[in-house]
């Protein structure tokens, strides 16, 4: 029996209002950690990744997003019309039952409901206030539309992945809402509670997903601010003797291997059977423009092997050797994610279950883990405004009002 | 105002896995001390390299990472180096380790030995692949982190090889994720032992975003499609000076889909007529190969007598989602950035290879504000201070 009651946010509750990538993850995160969530939502103004795929069966539905499934685990969901002069008010008084309010709205838009961080002072002085926008809350581009994809374009993070000559492509995923954004986000609000619990005071949080994605290529601003142009690399990396992807036997079932030393190098040849008599420096003195060869030379021995097996003939060698695995491979049949127990299959009313990622950290003295699956759009409404002591009979006016939709 | 950590003392030490949570951890107030064996960190031979001459502080990745850090020398591997080690450990509020498991348990740190040493303190480590199981003590970088967590199977182009994100994300990743269970631990008094085992891998695949749901709910394993674009007006586009990324998210409706319309109507962009029909507005269509060859058509004609700046301001303008792609040198001029004051200049006090600039702050907090800085030490420059001092 999972000991829930022991993780370290257990007595801690959030008000939320975030939606789409970023802002839902960092929400996420506080979930899995204990916290009590209610998430604000409206069928009039829908989180967008709950109509977007994968569904299940493809079918779509507001309840049937996989995508939105995964950000929001271990969340309750309120249906509140946040315009109407009730629903601001029910959203108030359970801000001031609650230690956290979060948002990723563009900047201005909780100032415009009734709800920005001086509003809810009022109710909550020692509010944690987290608001999460594109780009920061005040500047000459702060209400200009974006995504994670317009984001990683704008912090450099596209720019560093691609080849010389072709254009640049980034992770081909939605990185910033994923890692760096609720990552910086859950420390910011982490720290906060610290802080709280050791003064009483709460405090403001304002998080520019572009900054916080710039901070995680720190490294490379620093060196260009030095003269030291930053370009994208392929798989390239200075100090290695091979560092790159290659192809095996199966067609699309690639292997990286990584080596850094003469030992490394030896073994590799070894392995591969391909000339033990080349040197490794002929490899790392090779002229520019003729890293094709030295990769296709080395592709004569890999393409001997089952990329697993190769993995597993390199490792035992003492070389850095894994397979490029597929989301096919670490579903299903990945040793070490099934040993860490990173996937999560949840009961959901309307769809069975749905298939959740773990966050990345364990704890021997208590448990990481949302509490239960995500939620149907307004699931808990009725429980959550009883538990807040609302009478049957008002919750059921505010219905017939629209304020509970 | 001090930050949320400034009573917490961190004893860093391992390899590249754990600098960036340590950064985290000093930039909200703790004392971090770095633990470097007599040869220097191994993050001290990081390139890139600061340009202007070679010594212990020439790494420009040592300096971003460590840069509000102290350091310590214990001779790691010696006897003398253990007691130190030993020391260090017995007074701190925060262990955190990075590397192999077996690497780690032969410098002797445990869950055990650090609760039997320091009974309040939190013991973090982050590994590549987790503190157990059937491949925790697999030889790994973070390329072979990246590829086993499947993200390089959606990066790289469609016609080429898996290629990786930027480099030492894998690290940097579980980095912030690790700076999360760490302050997680330590929200509640009183503290007791507690060892937080992160997850390079795990970190990789939480980046999947929806690609393992794609394979569980519809039996598809997405792959990489850099170069081509999913469906029209989704990807990157070359302009007169670089490029530009577009995102009319198509897959959500077609709000952005008019404005754009508008946008080369009132910019008489030629060819546009090609774009009027109703058969763009319907996913199959704007999903089909003809249909993103005539946008391509089209759209890199406009792009080609425009710069990323000219583009993203008018596109913005009109609330098209429209970013420029920027290198490391358009970044700190971006209008927006300059604004918000966001990168901090180093100056050749703090760092001699400076002046530089850096990034600042992640976040920005009223109460508990950002206090980075960009000033690393010499090896050992604290080992005095610290194994001498009051603890």
């Amino acid at each position: 029996m999972t000991n829930f009651a022991a993780q370290p946010l257990s007595n801690i509750k959030v008000v939320d209002f975030s939606w789409v990538g970023a802002g839902s993850y960092t929400t996420r995160i506080l979930a899995d950690l204990g916290a009590d969530v209610v998430k604000i939502e409206s069928s009039k103004r829908l989180d967008q990744i709950r109509v977007t795929p994968p569904f299940k069966d493809g079918v779509p539905g507001v309840n049937r997003s996989g995508y939105f499934a995964d950000r929001n685990a271990g969340k309750r969901s309120i249906a509140v019309n946040l315009k109407t002069s009730e629903g601001l008010e029910l959203a108030l008084s359970l801000i001031e039952e609650a230690n956290i309010v979060a948002n990723n709205f563009a900047p201005g838009t909780m100032d415009r409901l009734g709800l920005g961080y001086e509003d809810v002072r009022v109710r909550r002085p020692d509010v944690i206030y987290l608001e999460m926008s594109m780009q920061g809350r005040e500047g000459p581009n702060a209400r200009h539309v974006g995504y994670g994809l317009t984001i990683g374009a704008l912090a450099g993070l596209q720019h560093l992945v691609g080849e010389d000559g072709r254009p640049p492509i980034g992770t081909g995923t939605n990185y910033p809402d994923h890692i760096p954004s609720p990552g910086h986000a859950a420390f910011a609000i982490l720290s906060a509670l610290r802080h709280w619990r050791r003064t009483g005071e709460g405090q403001y949080i304002e998080i520019s997903q572009t900054e916080a994605t710039a901070c995680v290529l720190g490294d490379a601003f620093m060196a260009e601010s030095v003269g030291v142009h930053q370009d994208p690399q392929a798989n390239d990396e200075a100090t290695a003797i091979v560092h790159d992807t290659f192809r095996t036997a199966a067609t699309e079932e690639w292997i990286a291997i990584s080596v850094y030393t003469q030992d490394e190098w030896r073994a590799l040849t070894r392995v591969l059977g391909i000339s033990t008599a080349v040197d490794a420096n002929w490899v790392t003195n090779t002229a520019p423009g003729s890293e094709h060869a030295v990769r296709e030379w080395i592709e004569t021995g890999t393409t001997r092997w089952r990329a697993a097996e190769l993995m597993e003939g390199l490792q035992r060698a003492g070389v850095r050797a894994g397979v490029v695995q597929t989301a096919r491979d670490v579903v299903d049949s990945d040793p070490q994610l099934r040993h860490r127990g990173h996937w999560l299959r949840l009961p959901h009313p309307e769809v069975g279950t749905f298939l959740y990622n773990a966050l990345p950290l364990r704890c021997a003295q208590w448990p990481v883990a949302p509490r239960f699956g995500a939620p149907c759009l307004g699931e808990h409404t009725t429980q959550v405004l009883s538990a807040a002591g609302l009478e049957p009979s008002e919750i059921d006016k505010l219905k017939a009002a629209g304020v509970l939709e | 105002m001090t930050g949320a950590f400034s009573d917490i003392r961190v004893i860093e030490i391992g390899g590249l896995e754990t600098l960036y949570a340590g950064k985290l951890l000093a930039d909200q107030g703790a004392e971090v001390i770095l633990v470097e064996p007599p040869s220097g960190h191994v993050s001290r031979r990081l390139p890139p390299y600061a340009p202007d001459g070679f010594d212990d502080l020439v790494s420009v990745p040592f300096a971003y990472f460590n840069g509000n850090k102290r350091s310590v020398c214990v001779p790691l591997g010696e006897a003398a180096g253990a007691d130190m080690l030993a020391r260090l450990i017995a007074g701190a509020d925060v262990v955190l380790a990075g590397g192999r498991p077996a690497d780690l348990l032969a410098l002797g740190i445990s869950a055990q030995r650090v609760a039997d040493a320091a009974p309040q303190a939190v013991l973090a480590t982050v590994t590549p692949f987790g503190w157990t199981g059937p491949w925790a003590d697999l030889h790994a970088d973070d390329l072979v982190v990246q590829a086993l967590g499947g993200l390089m199977s959606l990066g790289g182009y469609a016609d080429g090889r898996p290629l990786r994100p930027p480099a030492g994300q894998a690290f940097i990743g579980a980095g912030i994720l690790a700076a999360v269970g760490i302050a997680a631990a330590l929200v509640n008094e009183p503290r007791k032992a507690q060892h937080i085992d992160v997850s390079a891998q795990e970190t990789v695949v939480l980046a999947l975003e929806n690609a393992a749901q794609f394979y569980d709910l519809e039996g598809r394993v997405r792959a990489r499609h850099g170069g081509t674009e999913l469906q029209v007006g989704r990807g990157v586009y070359p302009c007169s000076d670089g490029y530009v990324y577009l995102m009319l998210g198509l897959h959500a409706g077609d709000r952005f889909w008019v404005k754009f319309l508008t946008w080369l109507d009132e910019k008489d962009a030629e060819g546009r007529d090609a774009l009027a029909g109703d058969e763009w507005r319907h996913r199959d269509y704007a999903e089909s190969a003809e249909a993103k060859a005539i946008f391509k058509r089209v759209f890199e004609g406009f792009c080609a007598t425009r710069t990323k700046a000219e583009l993203y301001e008018s596109a913005c303008r009109r609330g098209i989602p429209l970013a420029p792609v920027n290198n490391m040198a358009d970044v700190p001029h971006d209008a927006q950035i300059v604004a918000r004051q966001f990168f901090i200049d180093v100056s050749s006090d703090a760092w001699p290879h400076g002046p530089a600039a850096a990034p600042g702050a992640p976040y920005r907090m009223t109460g508990t504000p950002w206090a980075g800085s960009y000033s690393p030490e010499h090896l050992g420059a604290s080992t005095e201070y610290v194994l001498d001092g009051a603890r």
